[in-house]
């Protein structure tokens, strides 16, 4: 579902991203962590096409980003850790907005916005322009319209970051549910208690490079998720 | 600390008009720094400007000076207590609408409040920036004004000192009544509800009457120079401010008081309120969402209506980049109630023109007349000039999207053809019944401004990809202080209004309105074409490669 090979990024004389190597297949829910500046962030930008990077390739579905953006970028959504919307449209107007977009149609979005909206208790505040949305509201609407068109790959950057506990539950449902429909997700966090519960699969990233990956278990062995990245980030 | 807010409130104000633009370009292993050719660009326009508009105020000043410093006290009074008042119109003018905003809603207040700084310091720190900019206006009346005064006048200290107070208080007095309107307007924007509309409308009534001056200059120039030194005189502070320079110290004492105390007391009442006034809760009134029935459109349907929306949430946005529009409803009014007054000058201009031996021909004159001014109007729109820059941070969205970057573009080129265009219609309309145009002149009046607004919306975003920068602090920077706009207002000039008026000034302009439209609508569409080329060619990969959305 996504492949990331040899993935390298460099901003100046850094190398933010060095040689990195990943595949995420369909069904999975891939967590990725490390530390502050680790490349975790340029990493999940190159895959959304948002970053272009340096060397190496980046397939979504067998499509590559780098030579065919415009279909690649229909396979997946992606939710920043900030969500800096149009915050001049209503919730609504932006649904529409990106159900637009990504060709959505018309019963289809009237469905999964009410789906949706409900599960994120945001229905009533979909009328209120972006503006006045707290952090929280922003993120629980762009992860709204990241699940509008269906993607096949979900693809987030601290998504649990200023969510109440309700929508994060409700987050960790969609996601299960997107996995046994056979997407995939690919997430970014610092909660690593979050990570060890809910992903199957763990990569750990340090200074661009990768240090460990594969199933969850088998990360953290005998001991804590926590243990083994404290141990791995000295 | 103190030195330190202050300091980033400076530098802030400092980056806004001077900082380098964010886009660079990586050659030979460094980054290319950009922005050295818009600091020149800067400069030569602030030049420019300087220029017209100091000389603009030495001419006033001179031509005061002679009418009225006649050695006498009273003619010192007269004199200093008009140019006092004009600084401080034109501070009031000049800075009313920046005061609301970086008073009251500066993004950064919440963040400075949660940390160790006093209230009443964060207001200081806006304060000295708008300070700052009131100063400079104030110095462009009052530095030549001084200076003339002095020329024509006995030197005595009290009036290099009047000069010196009058310069560093006025911009006090201006920013007390600023800050009170500013704090009007707000509140009032916050209960009522159509908050976007109100505050344009307000704004446009500034405007209008700021139009309504400017073009009234004469008559209105005419009343300052016999009764304005009265009007000012009549006012407290001018009358002291004059008196002190004419040598009576105690109305020193009494103008300066009548500057700092208005002052003082409108910073006292803000400090204290300051924080209930930073975190005041500006949003709409809550709307109750009904679900309705979804349509689905196209993807250059939605990015259009985006942009649409972006356009008419933004008061700023509307007034700045549309004020070609604005001219247009104005020329139109103008023009129902003035229009005898224009037929009864035709023969006046006839002759002129014949002097000049530009064969005149009446009745096609009004059609040529009318198809320049609604040209001139629509090439002053530049709705498209900050439309890139305006994405700023919220850029990653069309990055991420599965959008094409020639729809994004197309777009922005969309939302300024739909604004303008049915105004320029309407003015063909209206215009055209008033003046009994030939359906051939109509089709002109209607047609060559519409390709000429085609052809400017495609100028300014040209002008916007030559020019793309992301990282303005606020959406309100990049449409007002962008290089894109301030080269697609100024180069617009260049390209659409001296072509035209080169045109005009040959004899046979005037002898055919067919001639005259066929000029203008070729002009339209080499100009049009060549920069729709552009957009869609060079335009688009730049786009693509150095914004990112591909």
């Amino acid at each position: 579902m996504l492949e990331i090979r040899n993935l390298t990024k460099t901003y100046g004389n850094k190398k933010a991203v060095d040689q990195l190597t990943l595949h995420i297949e369909p069904g999975q829910i891939y967590g990725f962590i490390g530390h502050n500046g680790a490349g975790k962030t340029t990493t999940i930008k190159s895959c959304c096409g948002i970053v272009k990077f340096d060397e190496g390739e980046i397939l979504i579905n067998g499509i590559s980003i780098k030579d065919d953006p415009l279909n690649a970028k229909k396979e997946f959504a992606y939710i920043p850790d900030n969500p800096d919307l149009y915050e001049f449209m209503t919730g609504i107007q932006y649904l529409n907005f990106v159900a637009d977009i990504y060709g959505v149609s018309a019963q289809d979005r009237e469905a999964r916005i009410k789906q949706y909206a409900d599960a994120f208790g945001l229905t009533q505040n979909l009328a209120q322009k972006i503006s006045s949305y707290s952090h929280g509201m922003a993120q629980k609407l762009a992860i709204i319209s990241a699940l509008i068109h269906k993607p096949k790959l979900l693809i987030m950057d601290e998504p649990f970051v200023g969510l109440d506990p309700v929508a994060s539950h409700a987050v960790k449902e969609i996601m299960h549910e997107m996995c046994a429909d056979g997407c995939a997700i690919f997430f970014s966090t610092h909660i690593l208690e979050v990570a060890e519960k809910l992903c199957d699969h763990i990569a750990i990233i340090k200074n661009g490079k990768l240090i460990v990956s594969g199933p969850t278990e088998q990360v953290h062995g005998d001991t804590s998720l926590e243990d083994v990245f404290l141990e791995l980030a000295e | 600390m103190f030195k330190a807010i202050i300091r980033s409130q400076l530098s802030q104000l400092f980056f806004t008009l001077f900082g380098r633009g964010s886009v660079k370009k990586k050659k030979n292993g460094k980054y290319k720094k950009t922005g050295v050719g818009r600091l020149i660009l800067f400069g030569i326009l602030f030049a420019y400007l300087a220029i017209v508009f100091i000389g603009l105020s030495c001419a006033a000043s001179f031509g005061a000076a002679v009418f009225m410093l006649d050695g006498s006290a009273q003619g010192i009074v007269n004199y200093i207590s008009v140019f006092a008042l004009a600084a401080l119109v034109l501070c009031f003018v000049g800075s009313v609408f920046s005061t609301e905003k970086q008073l009251y809603e500066a993004p950064d207040n919440e963040r400075l409040l949660a940390m160790p700084i006093p209230s009443w310091a964060i207001l200081f720190s806006r304060m000295i920036s708008l300070y700052f900019i009131n100063f400079l206006f104030s110095a462009l009346v009052l530095v030549p004004a001084s200076i003339f005064l002095i020329i024509y006048s006995h030197v005595t200290a009290p009036l290099i000192l009047g000069c010196i107070l009058a310069l560093l208080l006025i911009p006090l007095l201006s920013l007390a009544i600023t800050a009170i309107i500013g704090a009007l307007v707000a509140f009032l924007a916050s209960k009522l509800p159509f908050k976007t509309l109100i505050t344009t409308l307000i704004f446009i009534v500034f405007f209008l009457g700021y139009m309504v001056f400017a073009m009234n200059m004469d008559a209105v120039m005419g009343v300052i120079a016999e009764r304005g030194a009265a009007v000012a005189t009549r006012i407290f502070i001018f009358n002291s401010l004059g008196h002190f320079c004419a040598g009576s110290l105690l109305d020193g004492l009494l103008f300066a008081c009548s500057c700092l105390i208005p002052f003082g007391l409108v910073y006292l009442i803000l400090s204290k309120s300051f924080v209930s006034i930073a975190t005041a809760n500006r949003g709409e009134r809550k709307k109750k969402y009904i679900a309705k029935k979804m349509n689905r459109g196209s993807s250059l349907a939605a990015l259009t209506r985006k942009e649409l929306s972006r356009f008419f949430s933004m008061p700023m946005y509307i007034l700045n980049s549309s004020m070609g529009t604005l001219f247009q409803i104005i020329a139109m009014v103008l023009l129902i109630y003035y229009k005898d007054t224009l037929l009864s000058m035709l023969p006046e201009i006839e002759k002129e023109l014949a002097a000049l031996s530009i064969s005149f021909q009446f009745e096609n004159f009004i059609p040529i007349l009318l198809c320049f001014a609604s040209t001139i109007c629509v090439s002053f729109n530049c709705i498209t000039a900050p439309s890139i820059s305006l994405e700023r941070s919220r850029i990653w969205q069309m990055k991420a999207m599965p959008v094409k970057p020639g729809e994004v573009l197309l777009s922005k080129l969309l939302c300024h053809i739909i604004v303008s265009t049915p105004f320029t219609l309407v003015f063909a309309i209206v215009t055209g019944v008033l003046f009994a145009l030939t359906p051939v002149q109509f089709l002109l009046l209607a047609i060559v401004p519409l390709l000429i607004n085609c052809s400017s919306a495609a100028w300014g975003l040209c002008c916007n990809l030559w020019l793309p920068r992301l990282d303005f602090p606020a959406d309100i920077t990049a449409i007002k202080q962008s290089g894109a706009t301030i080269l697609a207002v100024f180069g617009g000039m260049l390209l659409y209004w001296f072509p035209l008026f080169i045109f005009m000034s040959i004899s046979s302009a005037f002898s055919s309105t067919i001639l005259f439209s066929l000029f203008v609508l070729f002009y339209a569409l080499i100009t049009g074409s060549i920069f729709f080329a552009y957009i869609f060619t060079g335009g688009k990969n730049k786009f693509a490669n150095k914004i990112g959305i591909q």
